[in-house]
């Protein structure tokens, strides 16, 4: 019987048997603990003014920052404030260089290569992802290696990077593998595209939930947390926009920026739990909220968020949870009111 | 015949989800698709090619609705019976794991 045979009988077997119920002598089927999760929620958690917490600047790394501003500010819903205006370097403070982001070959290995994402999760960017694209999207036209030698195509000129790494991808960089250099648009060399954030210093509750349009915050070491990647446009071009072991790429716009958070693997360095064992602080996001990372010191996630990923403590009072990094998200939405 | 690796399951469908990947709708249409005929902030779900469902809810990304996850992702796989192991011959075989040899 040949690997693909048994995979595939696996396959039937773990369906029919997910789908039917009792695996352990219990009659816990799917949809039971579907259910079980469901009635897990909590969307009335507290979100009292009790549980606000002030935005604390001295917590981003020094060499994250290019200032840190107090100006006065205007709410989304009109209220007259105090915000943050906080001007990052655009290059994280915790790492010395970016990548890697595509394989070269399709020998490469994990090592050699980033990440990508699809449907929420996060697949290590090898030569073989890479070789089997065809199969793995189901379509015939993906081929973004030259067959004969096995090199990936890569844009590795700045004219390449900027007319792959936009929504309307040029035709004849179809089947490439984007990446750009970030000294391409860099105020310097080695250096990040600096960007300037407005947070209210105490962040607002808001009495429905906003959406995320633009940037969903910033992290403390100085990388923009971005907004949804446009993975339907990059697909549809049969390009990959390969990210880094960070879950993050550089485009012309934004320079590097996360678009998910992966802390701990592979080159993207971990950040530390709290002392309690409750997951680390990320950043914050745009409504003033600290966003903190999806899995607690035991590997546990929350089961109390609410629709934005938000949930309140004693001690970090209202904060977010990021999403899995390969979901392409970091948070649901602002609890909180956004400066305008 | 002495065992000498198990696979996990997480690893077989890992590399299932590559070899039937097309039957899965690859193309991180998913998160999409779940919110396609949804409201703002109606509850979604979805499985992907690794079995694990995502709920949660349809949430606004540029206009457009994405599920967004606020519950714990659920391993289907873990309610299965069989995990696939490797023999000392190279071949796979499938078998529940309470057989495995230690």
């Amino acid at each position: 019987m040949n690997k693909l045979s048994i995979y595939a009988g696996f396959l039937a077997s773990a369906i029919s048997l997910a789908l039917t119920g009792c695996s352990d002598g219990t009659n816990n089927t799917v949809d039971d603990v579907i259910e079980d999760v469901i009635d897990d929620s909590d969307d009335d958690a507290e979100t009292s003014d009790d549980s606000i917490l002030s935005v604390d600047t001295s917590l981003f790394a020094s060499d994250s920052l290019v200032s840190v501003e107090t100006v006065d500010c205007t709410l989304s819903n009109g209220t007259e404030t105090s915000c943050y205006s906080i001007t990052i370097s655009g290059f994280p403070a915790d790492r010395t260089e970016l990548g890697d982001f595509c394989p070269d070959t399709i020998e490469a290995t994990a090592d050699e290569g980033g990440k990508w994402f699809d449907d929420g999760v996060l697949y290590d960017l090898t030569g073989s992802f890479i070789e089997n694209l065809d199969v793995f999207y189901g379509d015939s036209y993906w081929q973004l290696y030259d067959e004969d030698t096995g090199i990936i195509n890569i844009t590795d000129t700045q004219v390449a990077c900027e007319a792959a790494a936009q929504p309307q991808v040029e035709a004849q960089y179809y089947n490439h593998c984007v990446q750009c250099d970030l000294d391409y648009f860099a105020d310097e060399v080695g250096g990040g595209v600096a960007s300037t954030y407005l947070i209210p210093i105490t962040p607002v509750f808001r009495s429905s939930a906003g959406d995320l349009s633009g940037n969903t915050g910033v992290a403390l070491n100085g990388v923009n947390l971005a907004a949804a990647a446009p993975t339907a446009a990059i697909l549809s071009a049969y390009t990959i926009a390969a990210f880094d072991d960070c879950v993050g790429h550089v485009n012309p716009v934004a320079g590097y920026h996360y678009h998910g958070a992966n802390h701990g693997d592979g080159d993207c360095p971990a950040i530390e739990f709290e002392v309690d064992g409750h997951a680390g602080m990320i950043g914050y996001a745009m409504d003033g909220f600290a966003i903190y990372g999806m899995l607690d010191e035991n590997g546990d996630e929350a089961t109390d968020l609410d629709s934005c990923r938000g949930q309140t403590d004693d001690v970090r009072g209202y904060h977010y949870h990021s999403a899995g990094p390969g979901e392409n998200t970091f948070i649901g939405c602002f609890s909180g009111e956004t400066a305008n | 015949m002495k065992i000498v690796k198990s696979v996990t399951i997480a690893l077989s469908l890992g590399l299932l989800s590559l070899s039937v990947s097309a039957h899965n709708g690859h193309g991180d249409e998913l998160p999409w698709q779940a919110c396609a005929d949804a409201q703002k902030d109606e509850a979604c779900q979805y499985t992907n090619s690794h079995n694990d469902r995502y709920i949660g809810n349809c949430k606004v990304f540029s206009g457009a609705l994405m599920c967004v996850r606020n519950k714990p992702i659920v391993h289907l796989e873990k309610l299965t019976l069989f995990t696939t192991v490797e023999l000392q011959s190279g071949e796979l075989q499938t078998r529940a794991p309470s057989k495995l040899d230690k």
